[in-house]
């Protein structure tokens, strides 16, 4: 059974190394900034329905949602 | 109650965040310890579609024009049934094969609902965004059902391609398109 010391999984790197998901969030995450610098951004101010305005803009979503991935796939 | 067209469009944004978040958890796998990719199977995707549900559903109280009042609500009603079962069979209270078919039923449905929608209104300012995003969910949906049906299915499925593209239609689209 000289096979078996070769099936040791220590033996083996693993299949991925890197989280698809943080590749994934990080992408989004650039794709948000480099598209708020070509968009721009409103400021609407910092009051509670102010700040979800501000917040509720597409290239800030792409960013938080970003975020949120590269969270879950650090998070594990 | 007639809503200004910034507002509408927020609403979409907001949506089409949900949805992309919604995708990427549930087909975009994650890294085990010994290296193997694996579906999260998470219970934040049945509940984000729930949400997203009550989310289109609030057009049907503020919407003035009849056919996206009647599209708006079968999308909610569509998102809601697909939430609640993939929340029961996340949850181990209900397993059937069939609900391997839930989502892809989902998207190809809402994909039909967005030609639907275009062939009641072709003249409307969204148009050609509502049409590219009921392209890209029936994409999705029947490149779902063929990787089901596949014995040695990919790691990542190629579905997440049209369907990230469907969220991130709805995420860019412009104000004046949002209806």
């Amino acid at each position: 059974m000289e096979d078996e010391g070769r099936l040791e999984p220590a033996a083996y790197r693993p299949a991925i190394s890197v989280q698809p998901r943080v590749v994934v969030g990080l992408l989004l995450i650039l794709a948000g900034l480099v598209w708020a610098v070509a968009r721009g951004l409103i400021s609407y101010g910092i009051g509670p329905v102010d700040l979800g305005y501000d917040l509720d803009q597409p290239p800030v979503l792409l960013v938080l949602v970003g975020a949120w991935l590269v969270w879950r796939g650090l998070g594990r | 109650m007639i809503l200004p067209q910034i507002t509408i469009a927020r609403g979409h944004w907001l949506l089409g965040a949900l949805f992309l978040a919604v995708m990427l958890e549930e087909y975009l796998p994650r890294v085990d310890k010994e290296g193997r990719a694996v579906r999260s199977r998470s219970l934040i995707v049945p509940w984000a579609l729930m949400a997203g549900a009550v989310g289109v559903w609030v057009t049907v109280v503020v919407a003035d024009i009849v056919h996206d009042i009647l599209v708006h609500f079968l999308w909610g009603d569509v998102l809601f049934a697909a939430g609640a079962l993939e929340l029961a069979r996340r949850r181990g209270v209900y397993e059937r094969p069939w609900l391997d078919g839930v989502l892809p039923a989902t998207f190809l449905s809402c994909g039909a609902l967005f030609i639907v929608h275009v062939t009641i209104d072709p003249s409307s300012q969204g148009a050609h965004w509502h049409l590219a995003m009921g392209l890209c969910l029936i994409a999705g949906g029947l490149l779902e059902f063929v990787r089901l049906g596949l014995r040695r299915a990919p790691t990542i499925s190629p579905a997440l391609v049209p369907l990230c593209g469907f969220a991130l239609a709805l995420i860019a689209i412009p104000v004046a398109a949002a209806s």
